[in-house]
């Protein structure tokens, strides 16, 4: 079957089988920062937000996902203009094999949209659909933290500019 | 296979009849299932049946709200604690954000949150499609043939001021539970007028424990309560990856008396 998506802001018309989950469908025509892991819904590593709600494309048929805004993390950001989410998980030390990493901003980013000053156990619940087997999330749990300050003040580098994080960059 | 986009209640209705088509809520069973004979898959994000709605006492929710929006819901209106509290803790949240109320009623997982509070609620269900009537939830569940060819458009409640108690027996956090426990208590003039006790995961999926609910009726709150009630309902388990059957009756055994001295006793560990 053929259908339209919306990924990150821009049209695509894509061919697919109709039994297809949307994780293959985005991987298969180049959406690669979407990764593949355990394909239960277990491990979040293949996490988009669909109309704003994060969901594992894993758990979800593309033919669900037609005309809807998908986005991934390259949505949010990228290495020159990255969201306060992104930039923190890097001055956090929060990143390691980095496997899980779009999935763990994704999840980021939708508990600060719901929660722009989180609890630590809404945290750990907003990250509960993310594993990661390198950090022991104390350091992502941290940037999560440090974002949610940054997304407080309006900023993203952290403060690197000598600007303390007030640049708006 | 092909699908189906229906844009209301009733056309839906109409395609699930058909031999081979299924409904598709939140997905994430079907996901994991075999397509090879599913003919058809009937997309019902269209059709209007989202959202938890009030009439007087009874409550009703449509069958593609999903978890997290139905947990958000009731937390909103405070009502249904338990099913509330279930929902909002069930599998992980991009799961939450997909699982629909529907879905898991019709699947009815062996470690599904939401059947044990459902149950003990008295929930009944909606359908329409080859079957268009409402039926009480246990009915629905013990009766297959209720579930060809239908399709559940929500289930419906009456809230009471119930005292509540939810236990998910788990390895770690997001695992799937191996069984629930949902305990409703109605309290009067200090003593239980009525006890509802739930177990969800055991071997024939669900156990209302009616030894319990009678033994306690009447019972004076705050008091030592009786021994030996982890024991005393007939309950079996299957062998599971979270134990062995033995063990998992034990463990519930356990629970059950650690939730009823929460929920009634003094709160004494005994």
């Amino acid at each position: 079957m053929q259908g339209r998506f919306r990924v990150n802001g821009k049209e695509a018309l894509w061919t697919f089988e109709a039994g297809a989950t949307l994780l293959d469908v985005l991987r298969e025509n180049g959406v690669t920062e979407v990764k593949e892991g355990c394909r239960e819904g277990h491990c979040g590593c293949c996490a988009v937000l669909l109309e704003g709600v994060l969901v594992d494309s894993c758990q979800v048929f593309a033919a669900t996902a037609m005309e809807r805004e998908i986005t991934t993390s390259r949505g949010l950001g990228n290495l020159r203009a990255p969201s306060a989410v992104q930039q923190s998980f890097v001055d956090a030390g929060a990143v390691q094999c980095g496997f899980c990493t779009p999935g763990m901003v994704l999840a980021t980013h939708a508990l600060l949209e719901e929660h722009p000053e989180p609890t630590e156990e809404e945290i750990a619940a907003g990250l509960d659909g993310n594993l990661c087997r390198c950090t022991g999330y104390v350091k992502i749990a941290e940037a999560v933290r440090l974002a949610s300050e940054r997304r407080g003040t309006g900023g993203s580098c952290g403060g690197g500019c000598g600007d303390g994080g007030g640049c708006g960059a | 296979m092909e699908w189906f986009f229906p844009e209301d209640a009733a056309e839906a209705a109409r395609c699930v009849q058909e031999e081979g088509v299924v409904p598709h809520g939140g997905g994430t069973m079907l996901c994991r299932g075999d397509l090879s004979r599913i003919r058809g898959m009937v997309d019902l994000s269209r059709t209007g049946l989202s959202g938890l709605r009030r009439e007087g006492e009874t409550f009703f929710l449509g069958a593609t709200t999903t978890f997290s929006e139905a947990a958000r819901a009731l937390r909103t209106c405070g009502a249904a604690p338990a099913l509330s509290r279930a929902l909002g803790i069930a599998a992980a949240t991009p799961l939450r954000n997909r699982i629909t109320v529907g879905g898991s009623i019709a699947s009815f997982p062996l470690w599904s949150d939401l059947m044990g509070p459902l149950l003990a609620l008295g929930s009944s269900i909606h359908l329409r499609g080859r079957v268009a009537k409402t039926v009480p939830l246990e009915e629905y569940v013990t009766t297959p043939d209720l579930r060809r060819g239908t399709l559940v458009t929500g289930c419906s409640f009456s809230d009471r001021p119930w005292r509540v108690w939810y236990h998910r027996e788990v390895r770690v956090r997001f695992d799937y539970p191996a069984f629930t426990l949902t305990l409703l208590a109605l309290v009067e003039e200090e003593c239980v007028k009525e006890l509802r006790a739930v177990l969800v995961g055991c071997r024939n999926r669900f156990s209302r424990m009616t030894e319990i609910e009678e033994a306690l009726r009447g019972f004076p709150l705050g008091t030592e309560l009786p021994g030996g009630l982890g024991r005393r309902f007939d309950v079996a388990f299957s062998e599971r990856p979270h134990g062995s059957a033995a063990y998992l009756r034990e463990i519930a055994g356990v629970w059950m008396e650690r939730g009823l001295n929460a929920l009634l006793g003094n709160g004494k560990d005994r």
